[in-house]
């Protein structure tokens, strides 16, 4: 557990640090802006009056707007399951099983949220600013946890 | 009950107590940023005097006081103030989380480790805190002179803030209920 532990936190550390350089952002910055782009056309699908700038969602109905940040991309809770699972002892090929799993698990609840806080937002301010700051970044991590606990279950029984 | 339906009836019933842990919290956020905001304070002092905290509905407001530097000293240049308002209540949710994550998990027998990691989460806040006004004070152009900070120490109140912000109020709750229940992640014969 210790070495899992350390190993977890120095890949994190490196993950985080990593995302936060120019490099880092190369990929940021344009998947953000996939995030906003597909919750966008998956409103349209639904409401027909979504559109998306670069990070920014937005109603031309009702002109709310919503900008997709770092920590709601849901860029951090991917880190934090990939270092999680590099960390942990299993094979390789499970390993890439997992994130590629983890990442759509991750993504398309993060999609939800993004879609419910556009709703939220144009109904009310204070119960968008709950779901936003508090309940949604609680819920995007306890999936990311959900998914590492399934992943490890999943995993081939270790030799006694 | 098999792994897999465990974890998920876990994730059941901790969405269950999220719900009015979340709302238990929300009523305290004021209140308990008290003492983070207070163990915040001597960091804050590194690059500001903290004159005076008070706390808002959910929020934390240091009055603080900063020296220029002596080459501005000489020249007659006096301290600059300003108030620094922090959202505290966007680092203590994790309370909640790791307050629904121990509720939910069955066969917990130890609520001192309970007590002890709600204790921990709490105060480590004061990170979040001390990060933001530091933060806030580093990027305002009316005090960059007085502060004078290089670039060094800009990329560290930047690391540390995000840091703060984006990992430790949702990863610490989840990294402490992991530290302390094995059970629920070891990989044992037949799971």
């Amino acid at each position: 557990m210790k070495r899992f532990a350390a190993l977890f936190v120095v890949l994190l550390l490196a993950l985080f640090a990593l995302e936060l350089t120019p490099p880092g952002q190369l990929v940021v910055r344009p998947w953000t802006g996939f995030v906003a782009d597909s919750s966008a056309t998956l409103i349209r699908a639904f409401d027909g009056d979504a559109m998306s700038h670069g990070n920014v969602l937005f109603s031309k109905r009702s002109g709310f707007a919503v900008s997709i940040e770092a920590g709601c991309n849901g860029v951090e809770a991917l880190l934090v399951l990939a270092a999680a699972m590099l960390a942990f002892p299993a094979p390789w090929r499970m390993k890439l099983i997992g994130l590629a799993i983890g990442a759509v698990a991750i993504q398309a609840l993060n999609i939800v949220r993004v879609i419910s806080l556009y709703y939220l937002g144009q109904w009310n301010a204070q119960a968008f600013e709950w779901a936003h700051l508090y309940a949604w970044q609680a819920l995007i991590m306890l999936d990311a946890l959900i998914v590492w606990l399934l992943w490890i279950r999943a995993l081939p029984r270790s030799p006694s | 009950m098999d792994p897999r339906a465990a974890t998920l009836a876990l994730l059941g019933r901790t969405l269950l107590w999220l719900a009015p842990c979340l709302a238990l919290w929300y009523v305290a956020a004021g209140p308990i940023a008290w003492l983070p905001a207070k163990i915040a304070s001597p960091f804050i002092g590194v690059v500001a005097d903290v004159k005076a905290m008070g706390l808002r509905e959910r929020g934390v407001v240091y009055s603080v006081s900063i020296d220029p530097p002596y080459e501005l000293m000489r020249r007659g240049t006096g301290a600059a103030t300003a108030e620094v308002e922090v959202a505290s209540a966007t680092y203590t949710y994790g309370i909640a989380l790791f307050l629904a994550l121990s509720l939910a998990t069955r066969g917990w027998t130890r609520p001192k480790l309970v007590l002890a990691g709600l204790v921990i989460v709490w105060l480590s806040s004061a990170w979040g805190i001390g990060f933001d006004t530091v933060r806030q004070l580093a990027i305002s152009p009316e005090l960059a002179s007085h502060l004078a900070l290089g670039a060094a120490a800009r990329t560290a109140i930047a690391f540390g803030y995000q840091l703060g912000s984006l990992l430790l109020p949702t990863l610490l709750p989840i990294a402490l209920w992991l530290a302390f229940n094995p059970q629920a992640w070891r990989r044992t014969p037949g799971a």
